[in-house]
């Protein structure tokens, strides 16, 4: 019943997605500008000939930049949802941690916030909360969803 | 009370035996028609449970008067009673969205089948 | 496989050869192994498995007696399988003497003689005593008269024993049940016995087959269930194959009408590449040509392989390819009817009109003829799959490692180009997975896994992309001594990377060398090449997934064609574009005095009329930067024209065009997005703007 996940930081958040959906962990070098992308997107990598969006997530789950961490642990992680593969740009990568999915439960102090759209459940590990991110809506494009609207 | 059933033949003979067969069976025939635009007509009024429709009729044949039984009730059960030799025409039936057909002549266990199953298919 | 002169039915018909050797040899294995143990049900399926392969395989080479042999064979097994006929020794006997006989015929056939020089009935009719047949010999002809249920025990055993020969499925048919697989439905077969006194068989099975098509797909339907039946009473008994995503209690529930006596499901295989009935009779001769060609300046993307031969087409594929050509040339003389129309002073909203339809069918029979050259291009996998029999048992012995193979989606259509360029890195990865990552059976046994190995190679189309797997049961990728090994040869961060990183390790070059992953128990002699194969010349991902001691996991996804346009390169505002040729007619010069407001926007001058003038920035949604004179690019689509500025025309080249992510597309005003040498991003743009706008 315990399902595998790769742990992040965001911030002073703390943050994971599961680990059957990492395809790679890479250095946020060689981002590509994007003519008019969401303010939300940071850019391309290229990946094997893939042409990868990443994700600003700082941005796109709507937190404070905190620099409480510094610049050369920050990571992108790729993700693979569905068909398509998309990039992550976080702070930090930490760990990989076992969640049991029973042990899954709804923000329940409502320290999300704003952002609980993006997030499918929360998890307590040790000390903190995790937050277990829900990866379609993160990517999807949709215009109702803030961050992603026409300039 | 049992289900109610609307005949349609041109050949009151055949209406007659159809009905002692449904009656002896504890089924309402709520009424004949002789012709497709009174089949049309009664199917509207008498809204039966079932509608044995015969192929060949005067004035309009079984196949318009089933299409035109559709277009008021796209999920009326429709029972086609054919001669051998009109396969063609029940093939198109069938098409159309008709359940099931019994060929002339029939025995009466045929039709109380056939009329059964009908009723029991939502 | 270079240089290879092989026609087309001469590779079929050596992989045939090939893999029907390797049937036979194990069908004789197995029969002994069940001699031994007569009661094992895996023997018995493994046999029935066997024979069924023989059987549909020699049907679709043409070697009706050899098929009408397995197929009896096969009958006698269902018999056993269904626990209606004992496995009894003269029943093993008959079946042996079954095998000796289908392996002679596979010599006769293999040294050119015709397999009817062997003449199987004597053995054919033994093994149908067995079942109390009512057929007298073994042929593969059409189905006799239809069995009746006459009387022959509550499931009418008459019609069981006689199981349908799965029919040969066309290409339509194939692509068919492609797609039904790749929707997760299942395939089916449903036999319909209709009631004896049923007086119209035809109407009565046509019910069903309408009940079917509420909620299944039938794909085959034997008799034919169209037109005009000729023989009603062949309709007795009806043979349905289809595919369905409910369970077979919903197919039963379909065909529970009045007056059908009996339905039987069964749930099949979908086919394997063995039951693709390609007739392959047109021939034609093509020059096949790269779809890259070489001109333009600079290196451009260095093009797969490319096989120059002559290629066999099947005649459907010209056949549509026909279609399109009879169009173009009604469109041609009516385009040539115009012409004369402006000269007999024809007024010229007629003829803009009629102008615009013809451009716009044009259009379509363009695109159409595309996409019909791009079917003639294709060509199932199993020509590469179909050596890897060979190639498996040949290392197996030699190695003293029994495997065994599983193949399927043989039937999955690639590009021809690919066919070489993809056939050495599958090649490699199989070997690989013999030669390191299946353990030694003694290994094996300890490990409490079954003594034979297993290697699975699969194949299936995925949207525009094909994805090929190749799993074995091995002892997988060791990723924490791929670590200690990269933190050994210094590679930064190996003590932190994820498990999916150290995987890709394996495919760096000098990484996998011989020794390292010998010691490492993994795969990778080679595997850089491999990537660098399939990544570089194919365009495609590797990923390897793997469980320690469970097995490895090569994932291959490659592009259905490469898709290579030749564009025309442009800068604006810090990025790169490119327009595809077809859609671009002509490049000028608009200085700004030229450009005016109009109502629906800007408009510029091009061949003495104003059209619609649109900037990057301004589709973006920002602005046109002010300049004094722009680079225009004169686009077209149908009969719209519209003027496009842009900063800098770069230069026309090739380029590959992969797809884009909706994220980077928001505006969705790019059709894909290229990778330049230099690592920099292109955006293709796509360019039916202009006519959005125009009318």
């Amino acid at each position: 019943m315990s399902k595998r996940y790769v742990s992040f930081v965001l911030g002073t958040g703390r943050y994971c997605v599961p680990v059957d959906e990492v395809i790679q962990i890479l250095r946020p070098d060689g981002i590509l500008p994007v003519p008019k992308a969401p303010p939300f997107v940071a850019g391309a990598i290229t990946l094997r000939g893939d042409v990868i969006p990443v994700v600003n997530l700082t941005s796109r789950l709507s937190r404070d930049a905190d620099s409480g961490t510094s610049a050369s642990r920050a990571r992108i992680i790729i993700i693979r949802a569905g068909s398509r593969m998309c990039g992550l740009s976080v702070d930090e990568v930490r760990e990989i941690v076992d969640i049991d999915e029973t042990k899954i439960q709804e923000d329940p102090t409502g320290a999300l916030g704003t952002h609980a759209d993006f997030i499918l459940g929360v998890a307590q590990q040790g000390q903190s909360l995790l937050a277990i991110l829900d990866l379609p809506r993160v990517l999807s494009a949709g215009r109702n969803l803030q961050g992603a609207s026409p300039v | 009370m049992g289900a109610t059933i609307l005949i349609a033949d041109d050949l009151s003979f055949m209406r007659m035996i159809q009905k002692e067969i449904l009656m002896e069976r504890g089924y309402t025939v709520v009424g004949e028609a002789s012709d497709g635009i009174e089949a049309v007509n009664k199917f509207q009024t008498l809204n039966p449970d079932l509608i044995l429709l015969d192929i060949t009729m005067p004035n309009m044949n079984g196949l318009e008067a089933m299409r035109r039984i559709f277009s008021i009730n796209p999920k009326a059960r429709v029972i086609m009673c054919s001669a051998l030799g009109q396969q063609n025409l029940i093939v198109e039936a069938i098409r159309a969205g008709v359940k099931d057909f019994i060929v002339k002549p029939f025995k009466p266990e045929r039709i109380l089948s056939a009329i059964e199953k009908a009723l029991k298919a939502s | 496989m270079p240089g290879s002169a092989w026609t087309e039915d001469e590779r079929l018909r050596r992989a045939f050869l090939e893999e029907g050797d390797e049937l036979v040899q194990k069908l004789g294995e197995s029969l002994s192994a069940l001699e031994a143990d007569p009661g094992s049900h895996d023997l018995v399926h493994e046999v029935f498995r066997l024979t069924h392969s023989l059987k549909s395989e020699s049907a679709l080479m043409g070697h009706a007696s050899l098929s009408g042999l397995a197929h009896a064979m096969e009958d006698v097994l269902e018999s056993v399988r269904g626990g209606e006929l004992a496995l009894a020794a003269d029943v093993l006997e008959k079946l042996v003497a079954g095998a000796d006989r289908l392996a002679l015929m596979m010599g006769e056939i293999s040294r050119g003689e015709r397999d009817a020089d062997s003449d199987p009935s004597d053995v054919v009719q033994d093994l149908r005593a067995l079942i109390g047949s009512r057929r007298g010999t073994g042929d593969e002809a059409t189905d006799g008269p239809p069995a009746r249920g006459n009387g022959a025990g509550p499931h009418g055993g008459a019609a069981e024993g006689v199981a349908p020969a799965e029919p040969v499925f066309g290409a339509q048919e194939v692509s068919r049940l492609a797609e039904a697989r790749e929707r997760g439905e299942s395939l089916f077969r449903v036999t319909v016995t209709v009631a004896t006194d049923e007086p119209m068989k035809f109407a009565r099975a046509f019910l069903v087959f309408n009940n079917f098509e509420q909620s299944a797909n039938v794909i085959r339907a034997i008799p034919a269930m169209d037109g005009e039946p000729a023989d009603d009473a062949s309709y007795a008994r009806t043979v349905f194959y289809l595919t369905s995503a409910p369970d077979d209690e919903t197919l039963r529930a379909a065909a529970r009408v009045d007056q059908i006596a009996m339905v039987e499901t069964a749930r099949l295989e979908f086919p394997s590449a063995g039951s693709i009935g390609r007739p392959l009779q047109e021939h034609y001769r093509a020059d096949a040509g790269p779809i890259a060609s070489d001109r333009g300046r600079g290196p451009g993307p260095a093009g797969p392989p490319v096989e120059k031969t002559t290629i066999r087409v099947d005649a459907r594929r010209l056949d549509d390819l026909w279609r399109f050509v009879a169009e173009l040339v009604l469109h041609k003389s009516h385009v040539s009817r115009l012409s004369d129309g402006v000269a007999r002073g024809m007024d010229a909203d007629s003829i803009r009109e009629e102008l615009m339809v013809s451009s716009d069918s044009l259009e379509k029979i363009s695109s159409g003829m595309q996409q019909a050259m791009r079917d003639t291009r294709s060509i199932p996998i199993s020509i590469i799959f179909s050596k890897f029999p060979r190639l498996v048992r040949d290392l197996s012995r030699k190695l003293g490692k029994p495997v065994d193979l599983v193949m399927s989606g043989q039937e999955t259509e690639i590009d021809r180009s690919i066919v070489e360029a993809l056939s050495d890195p599958l090649t490699h990865i199989i070997r690989n997975a013999l030669d390191h990552g299946l353990e030694f059976p003694e290994e094996r046994v300890r490990l409490g896994k079954p003594e034979r190995g297993r290697i699975a190679v699969s194949a299936r189309r995925q949207g525009g992309t094909i994805v090929i797997e190749l799993a074995d049961d091995g002892r997988g990728l060791d990723t924490e001594r791929i670590r200690q090994k990269a933190i050994d040869l210094g590679i930064p961060d190996a003590a932190s990377l994820g498990e999916a990183d150290l995987r890709e390790l394996v495919f760096r070059p000098g990484f996998s060398t011989k020794e390292v992953v010998t010691d490492l128990s993994g795969r990778g002699v080679g595997m850089d090449v491999v990537a660098t194969r399939i990544r570089n010349d194919l365009r495609g991902t590797v990923e390897l997934a793997s469980e320690t001691g469970k097995g490895t996991r090569v994932v291959l996804r490659l592009p259905f064609t490469l898709t290579i346009v030749n564009s025309l390169l442009v800068e604006d505002g810090g990025h790169l574009y490119a327009i595809p040729l077809g859609d671009l007619d002509s490049t000028s010069k608009v200085s700004a005095g030229d450009i005016v407001l109009q109502e629906q926007g800007e408009a510029g001058p091009w061949m003495e009329e104003l059209i619609p003038l649109y900037s990057i920035g301004g589709l973006l949604g920002g602005e046109r930067t002010p300049r004094e004179e722009y680079f225009a690019v004169v686009l077209r689509h149908g009969a719209s024209r519209g003027l496009l500025v842009v900063e800098e025309l770069i230069e026309e080249r090739e380029m590959v065009i992969r797809p884009i992510d909706d994220l980077l597309n928001t505006r969705r005003l790019f059709s894909g997005v290229s990778v330049l040498d230099d690592g920099r991003l292109v955006f293709i743009l796509d360019t039916s703007f202009i006519r959005r706008d125009n009318f």
